[in-house]
């Protein structure tokens, strides 16, 4: 049989073009990343990121020793839903008194609210 | 709108390729447990249709493209397609392949949908109520039959975008980019602005994100300790992989079945005064706290310990046309089920574990055609030009194909170390598990002291011993009496 | 790898590289770029890809119309896409001072030949109608001005530049430098594991500045040295861009410039519906559509320290999230998918530092280039290439030398910067 192995399946990237990134001298993971694209769409490398570390170990004999940076987030937000977070969070760590005094319209404890 | 069970076999009905399945077909996918459980009267199966009690669902209607379908009220929308025979809802980005679910636990970019004016929503995550509009994305005309699939046949093996058309000169190469332009993107931009709520900070002792079996344990034994904990879970429900598990637990000495003991933890958290959030994913840590996301609005999270318990990700694993619609992971194909959705007439499980065993005795009392891979046997591929036709297994004894609309592949687990990997704890390469995990010392610690991994997120280890939660949660509660010492009062 | 070179480059981002290129192209091609981390590791695999020529300073305008001429022809020139578009760089202003300022730069922009015009409001929302224009006092717009994809700009220029003969070592970082007391004699390299941390990600993963107790000391495997040497050149060209200060550091050699973190953020990709990049002076926010259709923006962010740091940060979401929604509301429900941080490289006047090094004389330096070293790099690379062949110094490379800051002959500042 002859069809397309997606190893990320986001960005359409099949097993044919990782292994040809490999052949190219990509060899190290954030370079297979950046040449092949995987790990850069809606999922961010949770269905991909393996899959193709494997395809490194079995291309280059060695299992990638760190993973691709984890950057945030690891699901989509809201740009809507961030824009209000300026309000509620500050660029310096606050002691318990003056938190709770700065952000009083803002601070739930998390009870009574809908679950 | 559950169906009356006719007649075994009646409904077993051929899937024809690339248009809409036939009205038959349509009911066949939903599946009347009334039926599962009087074939199982005493097993587990019994039990956990029981629970799961579809039986008083109501129904709604939603549109698909224009089309009015039936929908039960509260149920994930993928499933409410899957039960209308629509599997094939966008195409991918280069090769306009098929696109269809395939975690159904909100993991991968198979059911994203345009629902209401939100482009690229999940449709295994948003939820069917009356007059919720979803439409296909990135097709043209329609998800089912796209001409741009040519793309997917012209280049068989690979797209180099990195060298398409560099070498007949700037015109060509110019008129190449403002095509590839038009083509780019999934959905297009809302047409209205939301409004949501506003965001909300959280104080607390702990913060539990993931409440599978290693999370409600740890929540619990911090919520005992006297700790203010706050506890997330991106899915509806606690219980992580449990939730979808066919089998027995014990609770207090009784034995439930699986769902019925993740919901038996949650009675036990609230009860101890855990402020639980569910459908809430904590989405990203940072130093100085977690921003996590519900449905409504963003929670900031600040919290003296963060417990990552998140556990993993889930693939179908590498074999050729391993992205077409009606290819799941085997939770999923157990989780439709207990939902109430039949994922195929003809389905081909690949796992060999109690579950898979279970999950192809409750398919089997659904009229369902099951197969099984042989010991030895491998996927190879799956075949079909729109969605899954068959499955070619190759084993010592050479290669067969088999004929099926739905695969539950074995799932490949791996762990989401990515949250605990944004706080600093470094995560390192399992080379026995060929995997990478969050690096962790004893009894859950890091080399971040606030922050502590348990689970299968982590190194192997301590999970598997007797009493794992009490000596993490000790470690948890002895940083938060500290730190609490030294700043003051508790939160 | 040889023991000697004519010229060792030290930094492979595009400003290295592009050097290199046009080194080799001169028939310099014994040449050899190191870089510590992966091609793209740094800033110029981190930036937003803005490719424009609305400056305020007649040097800045001047080069960056040729930078974009070569960014025109790069991928049928080089032969690998580059996804240059030419959508435009809209600018908005919202203050009286900053229209006038403006206003004053569109001029000269115009007498140095750029397409600009200004704006009103009104006319904003005929060429991306989804602005809120409310509060748009003047707004400039350059339809010649656009955006790439920066990683293939490495590539091209890393695979031309070997095929003519440079040597390029990843995963190669300087250790230190032997020096007569005149010149750099040699330099003490090391290479190391590929597959382990890469360099550059170090500063992304550990905590800004330790932050105290919160970081064990032990945390984080430092990366396995597979080998030490050394090499000798004739002349040595530091393209390090934020890091450069620590590489002249080790020649004992004090630089101005400082780094500064500057956060990205990319959305979910849509169908295009943005043309150009859009820049408010007002805030330093600034966005556009990715070949791929995601929108790719950042925002100024105050306080952020001085110091390598490449950690993402939830400040720089908010003030980013806040400043995008008012200016598209329609973007509410867009969702981010990722976000990222880089150094810019800050000099005291906004102007780069480039050229020889007094007291070192085979030291060339290229660096503080403001956060438009990526843009600039395609033409600063040909230059580079000039003064290190024929040893002559143009008026240029006179103007952005570092004894500016010596001898108290700063540049006048230029006011079109963002992000």
């Amino acid at each position: 049989m002859s069809g397309k192995t997606l190893l990320c399946r986001c960005e359409d990237v099949t097993l044919d073009e990782v292994e040809h990134a490999i052949a190219k001298g990509h060899t190290d993971i954030e370079s297979v990343k950046r040449f092949t694209g995987f790990a850069t769409g809606w999922c961010q490398g949770k269905q991909c990121l393996i899959a193709c570390a494997r395809v490194i170990e079995d291309k280059t004999g060695a299992f990638p020793l760190a993973p691709i940076t984890p950057r945030p987030p690891v699901h989509p937000m809201p740009l809507g839903m961030l824009a209000g977070l300026a309000n509620v969070v500050s660029t310096e760590r606050v002691t318990h008194h003056e938190r709770g005094a700065v952000r009083k319209p803002n601070v739930g404890n998390g009870e009574g609210e809908s679950q | 709108m559950p169906t009356d069970h006719s007649a075994p076999g009646a409904l077993r009905i051929a899937r024809t390729r690339g248009t809409m399945r036939t009205s038959d077909d349509m009911t066949a996918r939903r599946v009347d447990h009334r039926a599962v459980r009087a074939q199982h009267p005493e097993g587990v199966l019994r039990a956990v249709y029981d629970y799961a009690a579809l039986d008083s669902a109501q129904t709604c209607g939603i549109r698909y493209d224009g089309r009015a379908l039936d929908a039960r009220v509260g149920e994930p929308l993928a499933l409410s397609l899957l039960a209308n025979g629509i599997d094939t809802l966008s195409r991918s980005v280069k090769f306009h392949r098929p696109r269809g679910p395939m975690c159904l636990r909100g993991n991968c970019e198979g059911c994203l949908t345009r629902v209401d004016d939100d482009p690229n929503t999940m449709a295994c995550v948003a939820r069917a109520h009356d007059g919720r509009e979803i439409r296909s994305q990135n097709a043209f005309p329609s998800a089912e039959l796209d001409v741009l699939r040519i793309t997917d046949w012209f280049f068989p093996k690979s797209f180099d975008h990195h060298h398409l058309m560099v070498r007949y000169g700037p015109a060509i190469n110019q008129v190449m980019q403002s095509f590839a332009r038009k083509m780019a993107g999934l959905g297009t931009l809302p047409t209205r602005a939301s409004e949501p709520m506003a965001p909300l900070a959280m104080d607390c002792d702990v913060l539990v994100v993931g409440l599978g079996p290693a999370g409600l344990a740890l929540a619990a034994q911090c919520a005992q300790a006297g700790l203010k904990v706050v506890a997330v879970d991106e899915e509806p429900d606690v219980g992580g992989f449990l939730r979808d598990s066919l089998q027995w637990h014990t609770h207090e000495g009784a034995r439930v079945c699986a769902p019925a003991w993740c919901d038996l933890q949650l009675a036990k958290l609230r009860a101890l005064g855990v402020s639980v959030r569910l459908g809430a994913a904590a989405c990203a840590t940072f130093d100085d706290g977690t921003l996590v996301i519900t449905g409504e609005r963003a929670l900031w999270v600040r919290a003296r310990a963060r417990v990552f318990a998140n556990g993993s990700h889930e693939s179908v694993g590498n074999f050729e046309n391993n992205d077409l619609p009606g290819i799941y992971t085997e939770r999923a194909v157990a989780r439709a089920l207990r939902q109430g959705v039949r994922v195929g007439a003809t389905v081909l499980l690949t796992g060999g574990s109690d579950e898979t065993d279970a999950l192809a005795l409750a398919l089997s009392h659904t009229d369902a055609t099951v197969h099984r891979v042989q010991p030895g046997e491998t996927l190879r591929g799956a075949k079909g030009m729109g969605d899954v036709s068959g499955a070619v297994l190759v084993g010592p004894k050479g290669e067969r194909t088999v004929s099926c609309d739905a695969i539950g592949a074995e799932n490949v687990r791996t762990p989401a170390f990515e949250l605990a990997g944004q706080a600093g704890v470094e995560p390192r390469a399992s080379l026995t598990r060929r995997c990478f995990v969050a690096h962790s010392h004893e009894a859950g610690r890091t080399e971040r002291r606030d922050v502590f991994v348990v689970g299968s997120v982590r190194s192997e280890g301590d999970t598997r011993e007797p009493d794992w939660d009490a000596t993490v949660s000790a470690s948890v509660i002895a940083l938060c009496k500290e730190t609490a010492a030294q700043t003051g009062a508790s939160r | 790898m040889k023991k000697h070179y004519r010229v060792v480059i030290i930094g492979a981002g595009i400003m290295g590289l592009s050097a290199a290129y046009h080194l080799a192209r001169r028939g310099i091609t014994d040449v050899l770029v190191i870089d510590r981390g992966y091609l793209c590791g740094g800033a110029s695999g981190r930036n937003g890809g803005g490719v424009r020529a609305q400056f305020s300073s007649e040097t800045n305008i001047r080069l960056m119309r040729e930078s974009i001429e070569i960014c025109r022809d790069f991928a049928t020139e080089m032969k690998i896409n580059v996804w240059f578009r030419q959508g435009g760089y809209l600018f908005l202003t919202r203050s009286k001072a900053q229209a006038a300022q403006l206003e004053a730069s569109a001029g000269l922009q115009k007498r140095c030949g750029l397409a600009t015009r200004l704006l009103s409001g009104r006319e904003v929302q005929s060429i991306v109608p989804e602005i809120d224009t409310q509060g748009v006092e003047l707004a400039s717009f350059n339809p010649d001005d656009g955006v790439v994809f920066p990683w293939p700009f490495l590539w091209g220029y890393a695979q031309a530049a070997e095929a003519l003969g440079v040597e390029l070592a990843t995963f190669t970082e300087v250790e230190g430098f032997a020096t007569d007391g005149k010149r750099i004699t040699s330099l003490a390299l090391a290479r190391t594991a590929h597959d382990a941390l890469a360099a550059h990600d170090r500063a992304e993963r550990t905590s800004a500045h330790g932050r105290g107790p919160q970081l064990a000391p032990e945390s984080h495997t430092e990366r396995p040295v597979q080998e030490r040497f050394s090499v000798s050149a004739e002349t040595v060209l530091c393209c390090a861009g934020a890091w450069s200060p620590n590489i002249a550091k080790m020649l004992d050699i004090s630089l101005p410039n400082v780094p500064h973190r500057h956060e990205i953020c990319s959305t979910e990709p849509l169908k295009p519906w943005l043309g150009p990049l859009v820049a408010d002076l007002s805030n330093g926010l600034y966005f556009s559509q990715s070949a791929r259709g995601e929108i790719v923006g950042g925002v100024s962010v105050e306080p952020v320290p001085h110091g390598i740091n490449q950690r993402s940060s939830v400040q720089f979401l908010a003030t980013y999230a806040q400043a995008l929604v008012r200016t598209v509301p329609s973007m509410a429900s867009v969702k981010v998918l990722r976000q990222w941080a880089g150094c810019y490289d800050l000099t005291p006047d906004q102007s780069p530092i480039v050229g020889r090094v007094d007291g070192c004389e085979n030291f060339v330096l290229a660096c503080g280039f403001m956060g438009h070293g990526f843009m600039m790099a395609p033409v600063m690379g040909r230059h580079l290439a000039e003064h290190i062949a024929t040893e002559e110094t143009s008026a240029l490379f006179a103007q952005w030398n570092l004894r500016r800051f010596a001898e108290g002959n700063l540049l006048k500042s230029e006011s079109m910067i963002i992000g």
